[in-house]
């Protein structure tokens, strides 16, 4: 199959991904009535932190993507949480969980798109280190952040306990990182209209 | 010039011959109000906890709090267990003592788990009106044999040292059936006014050895049989002492020749077989869908979502959104009908057309939280069979138990001991032990066995256990 015959949004990432949310759904669910239903927290984990993973990979390699690219890829990450979120309602719904799936649906994406972000940032500040220190030091500020996460407060990026555990300060902490970087690419290219016109 | 005072001046200032100073008299009125000031801020408030103060650890016991003139008045019991598997749970009740003036009297029954401390109180508002602790060291799960005696020097001396005996008046008998539960033996020798009947009959329903004088009037006369056999009731029996047992205040003869021993049913003998109803009731279970189910539909959806992304262009995208749509659509199909379930069992000792009720209730609940089941319940171990998950807390108030479960969490609760009269057609269908054992299991049919229960019924969600009405003295 030639790249122009397959559908852009069915990537490899986009397939495993799927999957292991799936996988992840049928571990957790009880094989016993005797037992407790708790595949939610184990999908929504899942959900959460492979999307949070793909992003900021991706995100790694936003030096080398064009603009059209970058899109494209956001594009995979939205489409990627839309699909996997049957999975996360049934395991919510069997589950009996407390927490509401509004949150649980949200959060995924939205620590995603922040991860993103971070991530992109990050690689474009380094970018005239060479690849494996960029990488390395990409996971020092990842062992920092959360590091810092556990140390304070509500969990923010914990991609294992957030998800039960709705709260503000991660939708303040992600929406001003997502506010941010917006800015910071669309005010350049108004000024650029601006001198233009 | 120094001024000296005339005789008459000082008679004047002395005030009439015979009536006291104003001073002196401004003093007495003062200490009149203060005394009786102090009579009134007396601790307008009664508690006993146990059958006549005395508590017994791992039975229902009696609470009653009398509280005159405290409008909005609560009582609270806190205690946590020392051993079992509620080790360290809290466990307490907030009672609200009224809400009018006068005198108002509270009666509870509350299971006490062996406890590393019992702590009591009684508030108005902010303010602690009386308050109270029992120790560890006070704990003795040794059910009590009481004595309603005038003359209670004549047995004390004779009792068995390993029992415990209390020496009790009328007003200290158990009013609520279940606080029998913490007596062993009822023992009324004539020599004061006799409780009625009804008194007498509860408690022998409710497993007490109740013996009685040898000269009785009434029904009792009829019915409780003389010379060295007793009357089975429910789970308990009546029985008369041996005429001259005391006479003139002498006991004539050992006292546990003269009453009653181990015709009824022990508490160990009721907690074993309520023990074995449990591991044998129906676990409670959450209606989940079948994992093969699940599996089979997510395998599907993931296959479809893949195979139509596969198709190039907008179009595959749409239709796998579509699928997605209708995915999520059908996944509040996921939900177990009900998060929680409940499964009922109990144990009824009958014997005489009454019975002791034991109610057993296993909780479940998928999301956890609090949960509220009515009347006060005793939580117990939960069966070997089902996944252990403790509740955390048990509070009790008026008229329920709140007991907060982990998710997932189950908790098996009993009830207060209840009265309970047989329906002739339940005891029409009880079938002989030997006949019961396979649907009882050979455990508790030798438990029961060894109530000396003969025969079964099954009905009303409960085990109906008859012994016969009239037996040998042991």
């Amino acid at each position: 199959m030639t790249g122009r015959q397959r559908a852009p949004l069915m990537t490899t990432p986009f397939a495993l991904f799927l999957a292991a949310t799936g996988v992840a759904l049928l571990a957790g669910w009880p094989s016993r009535t005797i037992d407790g239903n708790d595949a939610w927290f184990l999908v929504a984990t899942v959900r959460t932190a492979g999307l949070a993973a793909w992003a900021w990979f991706a995100g790694l390699q936003a030096g080398n993507l064009t603009n059209a690219g970058e899109r494209r890829t956001l594009v995979q990450l939205a489409f990627a949480a839309v699909v996997t979120m049957p999975i996360e309602m049934t395991a919510h719904a069997g589950s009996a969980v407390t927490t509401p799936m509004a949150w649980s649906l949200t959060y995924a994406p939205l620590l995603a798109l922040s991860a993103f972000v971070v991530s992109r940032a990050w690689t474009r500040w380094l970018h005239r280190a060479a690849p494996a220190v960029r990488w390395l030091l990409s996971l020092g500020l990842l062992l920092v952040i959360g590091a810092l996460d556990l140390r304070f407060g509500p969990p923010i990026t914990l991609a294992w306990v957030a998800p039960s555990t709705p709260n503000v300060a991660a939708v303040v902490v992600h929406a001003t990182v997502i506010a941010v970087f917006l800015v910071m690419r669309l005010v350049p290219r108004w000024t650029r209209r601006r001198d233009a016109a | 010039m120094r001024h000296v005072p005339s005789t008459r001046a000082i008679a004047a200032s002395a005030g009439p011959p015979g009536r006291p100073r104003p001073g002196i008299r401004s003093v007495v009125i003062l200490m009149t109000l203060v005394i009786a000031s102090l009579a009134l801020a007396q601790t307008p408030v009664e508690v006993r906890l146990g059958v006549a103060d005395t508590l017994v650890s791992n039975a229902w016991n009696p609470i009653t709090i009398v509280t005159q003139n405290l409008p909005g008045a609560t009582f609270s019991l806190a205690l946590t267990p020392s051993a079992g598997a509620l080790d360290g749970v809290p466990h307490v009740l907030e009672l609200l003592l009224g809400t009018g003036r006068g005198v108002q009297r509270h009666d509870v029954v509350l299971f006490l788990p062996t406890w590393r401390e019992v702590s009591w109180r009684v508030t108005q508002g902010d303010r602690i009106v009386a308050s109270g602790t029992r120790p560890a060291r006070e704990r003795d799960d040794r059910p009590l044999d009481l004595l309603l005696s005038a003359v209670p020097s004549a047995w004390l001396p004779n009792w068995p040292e390993d029992r415990r005996l209390l020496v009790v008046t009328l007003a200290d008998l158990p009013r609520l059936e279940g606080a029998w539960h913490a007596v062993a033996t009822l023992l009324v020798d004539g020599s004061l006014p006799l409780p009625d009947d009804a008194t007498l009959v509860t408690a022998a329903a409710m497993g007490v050895d109740v013996a009685l004088p040898a000269t009785l009037s009434g029904s009792l006369q009829r019915r409780v049989p003389n010379g060295g056999t007793h009357l089975a009731v429910g789970a308990g029996s009546l029985r008369r002492l041996p005429p001259g047992v005391l006479d003139d205040a002498t006991l004539r003869q050992d006292p546990f020749t003269a009453t009653p021993s181990s015709s009824s049913a022990s508490v160990e003998d009721v907690h074993h077989a309520l023990d074995l109803v449990i591991d044998g009731m129906r676990p409670a279970t959450w209606a989940h869908q079948p994992r093969r189910l699940v599996a089979g539909l997510t395998l599907a959806y993931v296959l479809a979502t893949l195979l139509l992304l596969r198709i190039p262009a907008r179009e595959g995208a749409i239709a796998a959104l579509l699928v997605t749509l209708a995915a999520g659509g059908a996944s509040f199909l996921a939900a177990p009908t009900s998060q929680r379930v409940e499964t009922r069992d109990g144990l009824v000792l009958a014997s005489g057309g009454v019975g002791a009720r034991y109610d057993v209730t296993q909780v479940a609940s998928l999301a956890g939280g609090d949960l509220r089941v009515p009347e006060l319940r005793a939580a117990r171990a939960l069966p070997t069979s089902v996944p252990a998950s403790p509740a955390t807390a048990i509070r009790w108030s008026e008229r329920a138990t709140t007991v907060t479960l982990p998710r997932a969490g189950r908790i098996v609760l009993t009830g207060a001991p209840l009265l309970t009269t047989v329906p002739p057609s339940v005891e029409a269908t009880a079938v002989p032990l030997e006949e019961a054992t396979p649907m009882l299991g050979s455990a508790l049919a030798a438990s029961v066995r060894n109530l000396g229960v003969q025969r079964v019924a099954r009905h009303d969600e409960a085990w109906w256990f008859f012994t016969s009405t009239v037996g040998e003295a042991p």
